[in-house]
């Protein structure tokens, strides 16, 4: 019982010390603009419905190709975030495109930051992501980053983090310490 | 036992923690402040005795894989020196006569003066304050006091002692070539220096050392140099105005070179010309590093036929060590030589510590389409490292540091590689063109990525991917040791081709500056 109570303690603790940092930062935050690269690509995207998403898949020719999904739900920001990640863990209807993530990745975690830095903890009990190449790694991870950026414009980088903390990369190329922004240039040209 | 808890107050628990350690990466990630990046693990740790002119006292120590690290403040106190801290308790300012170095935990990069210089290792957080590495403690205190260090590794001592006066000759040169005046000072070994600059005075003064000016050479004033004056103590340049000059040093001999040219166009502030200033080529290829791409565990791709490309990496390696060995007066350091996991830090760390000149890291591509084939070759793209570096900027005056220099060379750190963009895409250009000019492979072209073994190499840096090995094709022919021991050849050529046009352009000041 009393073990019970330290760990509503550490909750208390843990919840009091988030509202804090949050309200520090968003108030050093207060008054910057977010001029950058991404928000003015953005700014020329075609409009989206707002029940629909347009997620991106690896497949061929080494590039991301694009399936419309309907999200049942017309939401903004974080939520219409988190239904985007998760039918892009779902994987591709169609059979020549390759799913994001293998099927035993979970989304753990999602919050985006007032300044457009999303941050995406993905979870697996099959231990870190491996036994591909650069170029697989690289459609791995700008499919993320590219089917949330290119969809849902509060957002404008992204913090991927995989059971729970950030690694230098996640499958031994490419550097995943930083806010990553998207990377039109891995699209398929017909999309 | 989590079954005693219900599964809710679990879960609640979980996520509060979670959403606390996202806006906790949050500021630190914004910040640069590298909390998320991994120090080097250390495999042990415990008290050492520090043995300085006499006297003794405790520090803690750790050390990794590279070497020991310890603890900065405690030193600082007992050799000297104004340690300031930042606002975020992560930048680490260090002023010691006249210098000031720049630095931080999780970062192999210092900043001393105007220049970047690399670690070994990068300084870790400790209970005693940020752990520094040997090296750092070096740059520091033994090029500019004199100061010896020493680790006895059994007796867990760290030696510091005075180092003894030299008496270094010194030889004086002269070439003007191309509208540029270049003095290159010889020694038989290295001095200890400190170089002081102002608009028209360059003085270089010895730290512990003397100079034994044997036969000073008349210098004849030109258009860009007044005159040059060597003494026992210090040199000293005089320059003629609307001039600028840029320093470097070569190794065996020992040369310090000052090139003297026309300071034309608006001044920068002087943090942001180090931003961008051009490649020196002048630089020598002596050492070249070589990554295997994976290893251990981490497989890295796998071919239909079961190829492992951390297998193929190594065989590429080390057939490139040979090759090159046999072909090239280089010195060859291999990242790995088994098959075992190396960080991908360390394998810029290693890159570092052997000051190499040049940074291959070798791998084999995978792709969703098994009909991918070709190689591509790539050096790094700083487009990410550029926006969070802003940001840091940006975050380190929110929080009241105020001064934009500072800031502008803390977000340096990171920017090992920056310095070294355009031979990266030079070099990379040579060995995509050998590639597939010489074996007619499909040309997939020069390409940027943010790779992370790149990021922190402080020398031209290029990652290779010599095939796809997901293409059954491919991967039959990876196999062939004779189709690799041409893929090698391609690389050793596109090398050759590198540093022939480097030293092309180096020859007259080489030349001039032997005895």
């Amino acid at each position: 019982m009393s073990r019970q109570l330290a760990v509503l303690l550490v909750a208390a603790v843990l919840t009091f010390a988030a509202m804090l940092v949050a309200w520090r930062w968003t108030s050093q935050r207060s008054g910057t603009a977010t001029g950058d690269e991404t928000a003015a690509d953005l700014a020329v995207l075609p409009p989206q419905e707002p029940g629909q998403a347009t997620l991106y898949f690896p497949g061929l020719g080494g590039k991301l190709h694009p399936e419309q999904r309907a999200l049942g739900e017309e939401t903004e920001g974080e939520a219409r975030i988190r239904l985007i990640v998760t039918e892009l863990l779902r994987g591709p209807v169609s059979e020549e495109l390759s799913p994001t993530l293998p099927a035993a990745v979970e989304l753990s975690a999602l919050a985006l930051d007032t300044d457009g830095t999303l941050f995406i903890d993905f979870s697996s009990t099959a231990g870190p992501l491996g036994g591909m190449g650069s170029t697989a790694e690289l459609l791995t991870i700008y499919s993320v980053v590219d089917t949330v950026l290119l969809n849902e414009p509060q957002a404008t980088r992204v913090v991927l983090m995989w059971n729970g903390r950030q690694h230098p990369s996640l499958a031994g190329h490419i550097d995943t310490t930083r806010p990553l922004t998207a990377n039109r240039s891995l699209i398929a040209e017909s999309s | 036992m989590a079954r005693w808890y219900p599964l809710g107050v679990f879960r609640t628990v979980l996520r509060l923690a979670g959403g606390l350690i996202l806006l906790a990466i949050a500021l630190s990630s914004s910040a640069q402040v590298a909390a998320d990046r991994q120090p080097l693990a250390a495999f042990e740790s415990g008290t050492a005795t520090v043995e300085s002119e006499g006297s003794t006292f405790l520090i803690e120590y750790s050390a990794t894989v590279i070497g020991p690290l310890f603890p900065l403040q405690p030193l600082v106190s007992r050799l000297g020196g104004t340690l300031t801290i930042g606002p975020l308790g992560q930048s680490h300012s260090l002023e010691v006569m006249g210098t000031t170095f720049l630095f931080g935990p999780g970062s192999p990069a210092v900043t001393e003066g105007e220049e970047i210089v690399a670690l070994s290792q990068p300084p870790a957080a400790g209970a005693q304050g940020l752990m520094v590495p040997l090296d750092l403690l070096r740059r520091i205190y033994t090029q500019l006091m004199g100061l010896g260090f020493a680790w006895r590794t059994d007796e867990r001592v760290l030696e510091i002692t005075r180092q003894p006066l030299r008496q270094i000759p010194v030889t004086f040169d002269v070439v003007t070539l191309q509208g540029v005046t270049t003095l290159v000072f010889q020694f038989p070994t290295a001095p200890r220096y400190r170089i002081e600059r102002s608009a028209a005075r360059i003085r270089i003064d010895l730290i512990g050392d003397k100079l034994d000016v044997r036969s000073p050479r008349l210098f004849a004033a030109d258009q860009y140099v007044r005159d040059v004056r060597l003494t026992p103590q210090s040199i000293v340049i005089d320059l003629a105005p609307q001039t600028k000059a840029q320093d470097y040093a070569l190794e065996n001999p020992f040369r310090l070179v000052f090139d003297v040219l026309r300071d034309s166009g608006p001044r920068l502030p002087e943090a942001v010309a180090n931003v961008e200033a051009p490649r020196r080529r002048g630089r020598r290829i002596e050492t070249i590093v070589i990554d295997p791409g994976h290893g251990g565990g981490e497989t890295g791709a796998i071919g239909p036929a079961g190829t492992f490309e951390k297998n193929l990496t190594l065989l590429l390696a080390r057939e490139l060590e040979r090759q090159l060995e046999q072909r090239l007066p280089v010195r060859v350091v291999l990242t790995r030589r088994e098959d075992v996991e190396v960080p991908l830090d360390t394998r810029s760390a290693v890159a570092n510590l052997n000051k190499g000149d040049l940074f291959i890291s070798i791998h084999l591509n995978s792709s969703p389409d098994p009909r991918s084939y070709g190689t591509e070759t790539f050096f790094l793209s700083l487009e990410p490292t550029d926006e969070q570096a802003a940001e840091s900027a940006r975050i380190e005056n929110l929080a009241g540091d105020g001064d934009p220099l500072y800031d502008l060379q803390l977000m340096l750190w990171d920017l090992a590689q920056s310095r070294y963009m355009v031979a990266s895409q030079e070099i990379a250009g040579f060995v995509q063109a050998e590639l597939n000019t010489t074996l007619g492979l499909r040309n997939r072209g020069v390409k940027q990525a943010p790779f992370r073994v790149l990021v922190g190499t402080a020398m031209p840096a290029l990652l290779v991917e010599l095939g796809f090995l997901n293409n059954p094709e491919e991967e039959s022919r990876l196999l062939q040791a004779t189709y690799r021991e041409e893929l090698v050849d391609a690389l050793v050529r596109a090398i050759s081709r590198y540093i022939n046009e480097t030293a092309s352009v180096t020859a007259p000041l080489d030349q001039a500056a032997q005895p």
